[in-house]
C-alpha cells in the first residue's frame, strides 16, 4: 500500500536501527530522532512528542517489519 | 514473583514508562521455549552482572545478543502471529528486565570512566541509543494510548488509515 513517505522514512528507520549491528546504533539513532523531531515540528499538535510518534505508528511499523521480514526469508530460500 | 519497580529515566527523558528492575519470573515455568530462552539468557546475564564475573565489555555484548534473542522471540510470538495476553505479558517482562539492564550497564560504564575499546567497536553512545530503542518497543506494545486515540491521531498526521 502505498503510504506516506514521510512515515515511511520513519518506519524504514526504526527498522535499520533495530536490525544493524551494535557499533551502528548511535548513527542510527540519530537519523530517526532527526525525521521523528522533523514530523513532530510539523504534527503542529499541542503535546505530540517523538515517542507518541512511536506509539502512534506502531501497528504500521509492524506491519511493515512483517513484510521486511517475509521479503528477506523469500530472497534467502531463493538463494538456497 | 519479585518484582521492583521504578521509573525509566532514558537519556532524553522521553521514556516515562515505569518498568521492572531485576523482574523475575520463573523461565522453567514459561510454556513457550522462545519466551523460555529469552528468559533464560537474561537471568543468567543478570546474575553474571551482579557477580561482576566477565567484566564490562562482555557484558554489554551479552545484553546485546539477549536483545538479539529477544527480538526473534517478539518477531516469532508477536508480529508473525496475534499474541495472546501471555506473550504481551512475557513481552513486557523481559523488555522490562532488558531496558533496567541496560541502564545498569550504562551507570557501571559512566563510573568505570567510558567503555574500553573492543573489537565489535561498541561505544558508550552505543548503549544509551540501544536503551532509547527498547524504550521505543514498550511504548509501540504497552503505551498508554488506547486504538481509537491511536487511529484518530494517525490518520490525522499522515492522513490515512493504519492499516
Amino acid at each position: 500500500m502505498a503510504r506516506n513517505p514521510e512515515l515511511e522514512a520513519i518506519l524504514q528507520a526504526r527498522y535499520e536501527l533495530e536490525t544493524c549491528e551494535p557499533a551502528q546504533k548511535t548513527e542510527r539513532r540519530a537519523k530517526l530522532d532527526a525525521l521523528l523531531e522533523a514530523a513532530v515540528a510539523q504534527s503542529g499538535t499541542p503535546g505530540m512528542t517523538p515517542r507518541a510518534l512511536i506509539e502512534i505508528t506502531a501497528e504500521a511499523y509492524q506491519e511493515f517489519k512483517l513484510a521486511r521480514k517475509k521479503a528477506e526469508r523469500a530472497r534467502l530460500s531463493r538463494l538456497r | 514473583m519479585k518484582r521492583s519497580l521504578r521509573t525509566c529515566e532514558s537519556r532524553n527523558g522521553r521514556c516515562n514508562l515505569r518498568c521492572m528492575r531485576n523482574a523475575t519470573l520463573e523461565p522453567e515455568a514459561i510454556e513457550s521455549p522462545r519466551w523460555q530462552a529469552v528468559g533464560l539468557v537474561l537471568d543468567q546475564n543478570a546474575r553474571d552482572l551482579r557477580a561482576r564475573r566477565y567484566g564490562c565489555v562482555q557484558e554489554v555484548v551479552s545484553w546485546f545478543k539477549g536483545i538479539d534473542l529477544f527480538r526473534e522471540a517478539e518477531f516469532e510470538r508477536m508480529v508473525a502471529r496475534k499474541p495472546s495476553p501471555l506473550d504481551k505479558r512475557y513481552h513486557k517482562t523481559w523488555l522490562a528486565a532488558l531496558i533496567a539492564e541496560g541502564e545498569r550497564l550504562l551507570t557501571e560504564i559512566r563510573r568505570a570512566g567510558g567503555l574500553p575499546r573492543n573489537p565489535a567497536g561498541i561505544r558508550l553512545s552505543d548503549v544509551e541509543a540501544t536503551v532509547e530503542e527498547l524504550c521505543d518497543t514498550q511504548a509501540e506494545w504497552h503505551g498508554s494510548l488506547d486504538t481509537a486515540r491511536r487511529a484518530q491521531l494517525f490518520k490525522r498526521l499522515f492522513h490515512g488509515p493504519q492499516s
